[in-house]
């Protein structure tokens, strides 16, 4: 996989891990494994050669690695090329907002943060998007758990 | 004292916000725009969404691959056939599994017809936003035909199940090919009359150009996908671009307009629908015979661990989904990266400075399913 967007990224970021995961069912070209304090200046790189964020979510790992993993997907459009960024984010800290370089990003991370509590910092509306106002709760956290437990099927029914 | 009766300064004692929605008829199922207004003029509006959340990325978390397959059609409930093959498909690729030729095309058909019957519905309904109740009874009534059509196969309406890993769950019969073909040229003499009802109709035209711009630039910013973006002059299409399934076997145009405005938006779908036709023909034309499941599809659906990403083309736009697998029959974790989403937010930019009866027209020309963007 060779893009001009990883040179300048391999060259102004040394610490950036980068998988290339063009022919596998990943489903995205590139993965890469960025540093919380890297990632605004990743998001600007990507910005600036064109990218779109297209998706934004965030995994709860708190039960093994103690952190939540943020997963960003930047895709350029034409032709299609899609990088996944992956930034930990330990439990009880922020991640720095990139909404000011990708408007998408507003309503990305408000989710992020209505369902697992995780705050970016300089957000500009740091608010619940799908829950009600004034919840105390996150219900994607692998803690929150549900009301029966897993769905019983196949050989256990 | 509440917001909405409180008088302000002097200079902005004519402002005022007003609440649209939850109820309101305009706004597709339970959205609620919060605008700040000044005579009829908007100058801020903040869409509120949340209030059909139901969850689901929770409940993939509570249940193996196979039981979340009921839920896929329930997010995007009008184009509830490309989401459940879609996820079908999604599963395939990471695990690996070869789909029959006829199930493919099957697959084609179904998918194809869903996206008319999405875009019949948005049709009428946009026009009934606007007062105009004849073409609402037009489109429903060629709905219906399709909706019959899908039930023949697949036994429900509108929350689908029809796909399964592998296949599909019920071979097509001689019924549904000829009922599907004769509606295809039903609907095909039908459109010139839609145009003469509807797209001729200086009234309707009035009403829709000139407003709601979505441009490229804002098309970028906010990741717009579907007939929105390919209104703005982006030549996009997952099915053409990311070819999933079988979509490189078809010959079909993606259409696109340059204004990105409300009526731009209009003809992209109406040019869509005829494409769609055109390919559920084809499909039809070359379908082979054969099985309509993979011969062996594992008891236990367990992918190797790891990060999966997938995208299908929707009604609306780009409909992704992120899939984390522990090795286990329970996923880790499903994200859905869901179109309307995205296209809504552009609504605090693009409804600024526009009057209240265009916000009608605007909201109803980018097609928002409120349960695909709550989830």
């Amino acid at each position: 996989m060779s893009s001009p967007v990883l040179d300048i990224l391999w060259s102004q970021f040394p610490h950036l891990e980068s998988t290339d995961c063009a022919d596998t069912a990943a489903g995205c070209h590139v993965s890469h494994a960025c540093r919380r304090e890297d990632l605004v200046g990743i998001s600007t790189v990507f910005r600036e050669s064109g990218y779109r964020l297209e998706m934004l979510t965030c995994l709860d790992e708190r039960a093994g690695r103690k952190m939540f993993r943020l997963v960003y997907h930047f895709t350029q459009i034409d032709p299609v090329e899609r990088h996944r960024v992956l930034v930990d984010v330990p439990v009880g800290e922020q991640a720095p907002t990139i909404s000011h370089l990708f408007e998408s990003a507003n309503w990305y991370e408000r989710e992020v943060y209505d369902m697992f509590g995780v705050s970016f910092s300089d957000h500009p509306d740091m608010t619940r998007i799908l829950t009600e106002e004034g919840a105390d709760y996150h219900p994607l956290l692998k803690d929150f758990g549900t009301i029966d437990g897993p769905v019983k099927g196949g050989d256990d029914a | 004292m509440p917001e909405l009766i409180r008088v302000g300064r002097d200079e902005d004692r004519d402002t005022y916000h007003l609440n649209m929605g939850p109820q309101h008829p305009s706004t597709h199922g339970v959205l609620r725009l919060r605008l700040h207004l000044k005579g009829e003029v908007i100058l801020s509006a903040d869409p509120i969404v949340g209030y059909s959340h139901r969850a689901h990325e929770k409940m993939a978390e509570n249940r193996n691959y196979i039981q979340f397959l009921p839920n896929t059609s329930r997010m995007d409930y009008l184009s509830g056939m490309i989401y459940n093959v879609g996820y079908c498909q999604a599963i395939e690729k990471i695990i690996g599994l070869e789909v029959p030729e006829r199930a493919e095309y099957i697959r084609v058909i179904c998918c194809e017809l869903n996206r008319i019957s999405s875009h019949l519905l948005w049709y009428g309904t946009l026009l009934m936003d606007l007062g105009g109740f004849t073409p609402f009874l037009y489109c429903f009534e060629d709905r219906e035909r399709i909706l019959d059509i899908l039930d023949l196969v697949s036994g429900s309406r509108l929350t689908y199940c029809y796909g399964r890993f592998g296949g599909v769950t019920e071979d097509v019969d001689d019924k549904f090919l000829s009922e599907t073909l004769a509606f295809c040229k039903h609907l095909r003499n039908r459109l010139p009359e839609y145009d003469d009802l509807v797209t001729n109709n200086v009234i309707f035209q009035n009403r829709c150009k000139g407003i709601g711009h979505i441009d490229k630039k804002t098309c970028h910013e906010f990741a717009v996908t579907g007939p929105c973006q390919r209104a703005a002059g982006e030549k996009r299409d997952v099915r053409r671009d990311e070819p999933y399934g079988i979509y490189d076997r078809f010959d079909f145009k993606v259409p696109t307009r340059t204004g990105g405005d409300c009526f731009d938006r209009f003809m992209v779908r109406v040019e869509e629908i005829s494409e769609s036709l055109s390919i559920v023909e084809q499909a039809i034309s070359k379908l082979p015979v054969g099985p309509v499941m993979a011969p062996k599809v594992p008891r236990k659906i367990a992918p190797a661990k790891g990060e999966y990403y997938f995208a299908v083309e929707s009604a609306r736009g780009h409909f992704g989904m992120y899939i984390v697998s522990n090795g286990t029959e329970i996923p880790e974790r499903m994200h859905f990266r869901t179109p309307s989403f995205s296209n809504l937010a552009t609504m605090r930019r693009v409804l600024k400075g526009s009057t209240i009866s265009d916000t009608v027209a605007i909201l109803g020309s980018i097609d928002i399913v409120l349960p695909e963007i709550d989830r």
